[in-house]
């Protein structure tokens, strides 16, 4: 095979690869737009509750560790079934002293998990702590999450369900104005929870549990083999493994939860490429499993969930697109089915494009916003700094090997710390 | 008008540059003004206080009406905002009229409303009251216990501290609560209900045992996948004979049919129906993609869950003081069926007195 033949392939593979991308985000888009909402767990608001623990995994959080627990302590979940669990994985700050603080303030309600050893970072400090409690459900937030009165409920209600094993809640920027970084941001994160994760739960495929304002069932935590300890990104690699093991996975866009995101580019981009190189590490582990188990499960799962797997590995695929087409030109020689090609890239240049802008939009549309709409071609900038830390990321090693050892890798926070213990 | 003709190449081609760049900014001006002078920055209203909470409303308008004197001694005739405020009494009654009353009222003892009045503000009854047919309230918050008569109609909410009681033909939209109970007649339309108890006034069943009280035999669905002790997925439907006890949680693909008498010390999940037949204990919850059947004589302890329907016949739902939820785009409850806790229909809501 010359090397006019393979660019002439890779270039097709390029083109289709970004169809289908296009084709998801517009269905997606559509289908919250004009489709059923699908929320069945969001009016249960009366139940005996279960036994619930909440985690809180932290790493030199002593900015905000403070503000989570008095919101955690804050819920409506009933007291006497509620534990919240701060993890202080070896900080060197003061947090430390905070959730001794507050153990000592809420006897039996705090009950912090301390540790000094063992594999570094949030998988791993998860796995170890949940084998010192035993409540059914197992809620997890990051220390800078600030969740609302009834979200614990909110969150728990779908376990009534037998079949659910994980679920999701959304999260909502809280610093939104601070930054042209954290506007977009905002808008980024509208999209994606607004419109693509509660688009996967209007048609059954597959939301993905995000690892914090979430939880999962401890009967299928434990059927499922764990906390993956050596992954990037553990909550991927749990959705994933879930949804292969017949379990569902729920996102319940009501279920809204205050973040801080990063006000930096720098720490955007070590956040983006954290994220490729997890995703990418679950893509490699189990496009596989998905694809071999599709006759236990929906078709259309199978397809969403490699789809959901391989999406950070669409700016690589766009990367070997412009490469094809750049070494077709200079090669003199046209792209094989030239007109139909041409027709295809300039599709996608008008149609494809415009896919994200289009679903953040909508998303916009969808929550009530209204000026923070006209930020949308700013989302370029935005796009083009995640293509590329994206790419760089797909390129690292972390991404495709097995079992390497995992750091704390969080994101800077920029609220400033307070001292007292209430607020 | 410029000569373009005598601009030398270079002064041409800066033109031309300057006009592109003039027209790849043109959809960056909104961004620009929006980010220099942001007019929607704040983070999203994330945290509704009224999810979650049926009360939230009459909890709301209980505050505001104690801000304003209307549940004191005297009633005043005017509110801080100028809104005004008429009293209802049986030495001075509203007149009966085919005009809507603008005017917040306060009922201040039982007489009972001029048939078929509508009101357009909100209503407080300062004692127990058996209101009159076909009256339409924006919201009426009964300070002890309320019974609306037939054809009555709720456009907002209403609360009752003590009992409320819904006469046929009522229509409750939006939100009806009540801290003691809740009895509807049949023919009753409602989206949201919740109390200790409600229940449909008509042939209740005896109340059955909340886990099994009698010696059953165990019964463990085949072919089934383990997803763990005591927790199974069923390829396709699953029957559960009669008199059996399942202990466990069941997942089918199909529809659950669980037989009379006998007993599920669990959850169970269908991806189609549920049905469930007379004088079945469900200890957990029941979740259905299709409509779910709760029998007559049966009780399920935890919530009810369908995307489609839910049928309650003379059954339980809940226990007193272990209360739960009953949740669908649509209810239906049959005379005698009783939950204890919330309803939440988010399509259609009726008591029904047969099932068509």
């Amino acid at each position: 095979m010359n090397i006019l033949m393979a660019a002439n392939i890779g270039l097709w593979f390029c083109i289709v690869v970004l169809a289908i991308y296009t084709v998801r985000h517009y269905f997606f888009t559509l289908n919250r737009l004009f489709g059923r909402h699908r929320q069945p767990f969001v009016d249960v608001i009366q139940a005996n509750w279960p036994p619930l623990v909440v985690f809180v995994p932290a790493h030199n959080e002593s900015k905000v560790v403070r503000d989570s627990l008095d919101a955690l302590l804050a819920c409506d979940y009933p007291e006497d079934r509620f534990t919240i669990v701060p993890i202080d994985d070896r900080s060197v700050d003061d947090t430390r002293a905070i959730l001794l603080e507050y153990a000592a303030t809420y006897p039996g309600r705090v009950k912090p998990f301390l540790r000094d050893g063992g594999i570094p970072g949030k998988a791993a400090a998860l796995a170890e702590a949940m084998n010192e409690h035993d409540g059914e459900i197992a809620l997890v937030f990051d220390a800078d999450y600030i969740p609302g009165v009834r979200l614990l409920k909110q969150l728990v209600a779908p376990f009534f369900d037998p079949e659910v094993g994980a679920v999701m809640g959304r999260v909502v920027p809280l610093n939104v104005g601070l930054s042209l970084l954290t506007r977009l941001l905002d808008l980024e994160r509208a999209g994606g929870y607004q419109v693509d994760q509660q688009a996967r739960m209007n048609l059954r495929l597959v939301p993905q549990y995000g690892g914090t304002v979430g939880g999962v069932r401890r009967a299928a935590l434990a059927q499922v083999g764990g906390w993956n300890v050596d992954s990037l990104a553990e909550d991927t690699d749990l959705t994933v493994r879930l949804v292969l093991n017949g379990w569902d996975v729920v996102y319940q866009n009501r279920s809204e939860c205050y973040e801080e995101v990063p006000e930096t580019w720098e720490s955007r981009i070590r956040q983006i490429k954290r994220w490729a190189k997890g995703h990418n590490q679950a893509l490699r582990r189990y496009v596989g499993a998905l694809i071999r188990n599709r006759r236990d499960l929906p078709l259309i799962q199978v397809i969403d969930g490699v789809l959901l797997l391989g999406v950070f590995v669409v700016p690589l695929v766009l990367l070997l697109g412009w490469i094809c087409t750049v070494t077709l030109f200079y090669a003199g020689s046209p792209p094989s089915w030239g007109r139909v090609t041409i027709l295809a890239i300039s599709s996608f240049n008008t149609v494809g494009n415009f896919a994200a802008f289009f679903q953040v939009a909508a998303a916009s549309r969808l929550d009530g916003s209204r000026e923070r709409i006209r930020m949308l071609p700013f989302l370029f900038l935005g796009f083009l700094v995640s293509t590329l830390s994206v790419g760089r990321a797909a390129m690292s090693r972390a991404s495709w090997l097995r079992g390497q050892p995992v750091q704390w890798q969080k994101t800077e926070r920029h609220r400033a710390a307070r001292s007292t213990g209430t607020p | 008008m410029i000569d373009l003709t005598t601009l030398s190449p270079l002064a041409a081609f800066a033109l031309l540059l300057s006009a592109l760049l003039l027209w790849l900014f043109l959809p960056l001006i909104p961004a620009v003004m929006e980010l220099i002078r942001p007019q929607d920055a704040t983070p999203l209203n994330a945290v509704g206080n009224d999810a979650g909470r049926l009360t939230y409303f009459a909890d709301s308008f209980t505050q505001f009406a104690t801000r304003e004197g209307l549940l004191g001694m005297t009633v005043p005739a005017r509110l801080s905002d100028g809104t005004r405020v008429r009293a209802h009494a049986h030495d001075a009654p509203l007149a009966a009229s085919d005009q809507p009353v603008t005017d917040i009222v306060v009922l201040l003892d039982s007489e009972p409303l001029p048939e078929n009045t509508v009101l357009e503000s909100e209503c407080i009854a300062r004692c127990s009251t058996q209101q009159s047919a076909g009256v339409t309230y924006r919201a009426l918050l009964g300070q002890e216990d309320v019974l609306l008569g037939r054809n009555s109609t709720i456009l907002r909410w209403v609360h009752a501290r003590g009992r409320l009681v819904a006469e046929t033909g009522t229509r409750l939209i939006g939100r009806a609560t009540a801290d003691d109970s809740i009895t509807l007649a049949t023919n009753v339309s409602f989206d949201r209900l919740e109390s200790g108890v409600v229940r449909v006034s008509g042939n209740v069943a005896q109340e059955p045992p909340a886990t099994a009280t009698v010696a059953r035999r165990d019964f463990v669905p085949e072919p089934a996948v383990s997803m763990g002790p005591n927790y199974w997925r069923v390829t396709g439907d699953l029957t559960i004979p009669a008199g059996a006890q399942l202990t466990g949680s069941v997942i089918a693909t199909g529809s659950i049919s669980v037989r009379e008498g006998a007993c599920v010390n669990g959850s169970m999940k269908a991806y189609r129906e549920i049905r469930i037949e007379k004088g079945v204990v469900v200890s957990g919850s029941c979740t259905a993609r299709g409509r779910i059947d709760i029998g007559a004589g049966s009780r399920v302890s935890g919530p009810v869950i369908s995307e489609t329907a839910i049928y309650v016949h003379s059954a339980h739902v809940g226990a007193a003081g272990k209360l739960t939820t009953v949740t669908a785009p649509i209810v239906r409850l049959l005379p005698g069926a009783t939950v204890y806790g919330a309803i939440m229909a988010a399509q259609s809501g009726l008591t029904i007195r047969s099932v068509p």
